[in-house]
């Protein structure tokens, strides 16, 4: 059986009728935990699981190769490519049957497996109403990378 | 004071330092949940154990790799970024994203490390020839 996608809204709002591939995954996904639930440490994320297929269907599933992935949170709508490997051996690391994690941000998310692994880091295009916005800037902070 | 979230996003238990010293004896993995979060306070001025304005080490040990720790930098920049507010540290192997409170990614530090690649497709067993 092919596994799924579970994936993380680490931001603070609500996601709202999540999309994969054109069809809607999940109705609402909570912004990350206010920390007044015990045992539930404050800014853990909120999740959804999403089937993966082989090939694209007529419902919403992560399929190897690009997927398109629409997240409307209150404030702006980001999109994001998502590219699943192939499971070919010799080709592709990732079996069909496996699980795995899509962490979102407000501007970059990362899918990785369950050991911690990551199989890919995609930027979150912002859009308000059909006006992209400048995610990368990140909001009064600069993005930057450092090398270690 | 501020703290700093870090998420153990993997099924591995981690051992994590700052600035040189242990933040907790070891912290578990994520059972196909939620990110295991642990809390290290930021502080103005560098201290074992804690992140302080400037820059900062950090590093996690997968309780199941081999070699040392995978070592990572992250600037906490005074004029920018503020000793009274959380951000969040999401640690994955080789590579890991300082994140404001509301989810931007602000740095990112270290080279993702892949899934070991699968053998190939005309791979034969080892055995006697």
């Amino acid at each position: 059986m092919a596994g799924k996608v579970t994936v993380f809204n680490c931001f603070n709002e609500p996601v709202t009728n999540l999309s994969v591939a054109g069809y809607s995954a999940a109705a609402t996904i909570a912004g990350w935990a206010d920390g007044t639930v015990t045992g539930v440490p404050k800014y853990t994320p909120s999740s959804t699981t999403v089937p993966r297929a082989k090939y694209a269907g007529s419902s919403a599933v992560f399929a190897i190769g690009d997927n398109a992935v629409k997240v409307p949170w209150d404030s702006f709508t980001g999109s994001i490519t998502v590219t699943v490997p192939s499971s070919v051996p010799g080709t592709g690391p990732i079996s069909l049957d496996q699980d795995l994690m899509l962490y979102v941000g407000a501007n970059q998310a990362f899918l990785t497996t369950q050991f911690g692994y990551v199989i890919g880091t995609f930027t979150v295009v912002g859009a308000l109403g059909g006006v992209q916005v400048d995610t990368e800037a990140g909001g009064a902070e600069p993005l930057s990378v450092n090398a270690s | 004071m501020g703290q700093v979230y870090v998420a153990n996003t993997s099924s591995v238990k981690l051992l994590y330092q700052v600035n040189g010293a242990a933040i907790s004896p070891g912290w578990p993995g994520t059972q196909g949940g939620p990110p295991v979060m642990i809390t290290a306070p930021l502080v103005r001025y560098p201290e074992g154990g804690k992140f302080n304005l400037g820059n900062n080490t950090f590093t996690a040990q997968f309780t199941d790799q081999e070699g040392g720790p995978y070592q990572f930098s992250f600037r906490f920049d005074p004029a920018q970024m503020s000793v009274d507010a959380n951000y969040l540290i999401y640690v994955f192997r080789g590579y890991a994203s300082l994140l404001n409170q509301f989810g931007y990614v602000l740095q990112t530090s270290g080279t993702p490390v892949p899934p070991p690649p699968s053998p190939p497709l005309n791979a034969q067993s080892a055995g006697p020839t």
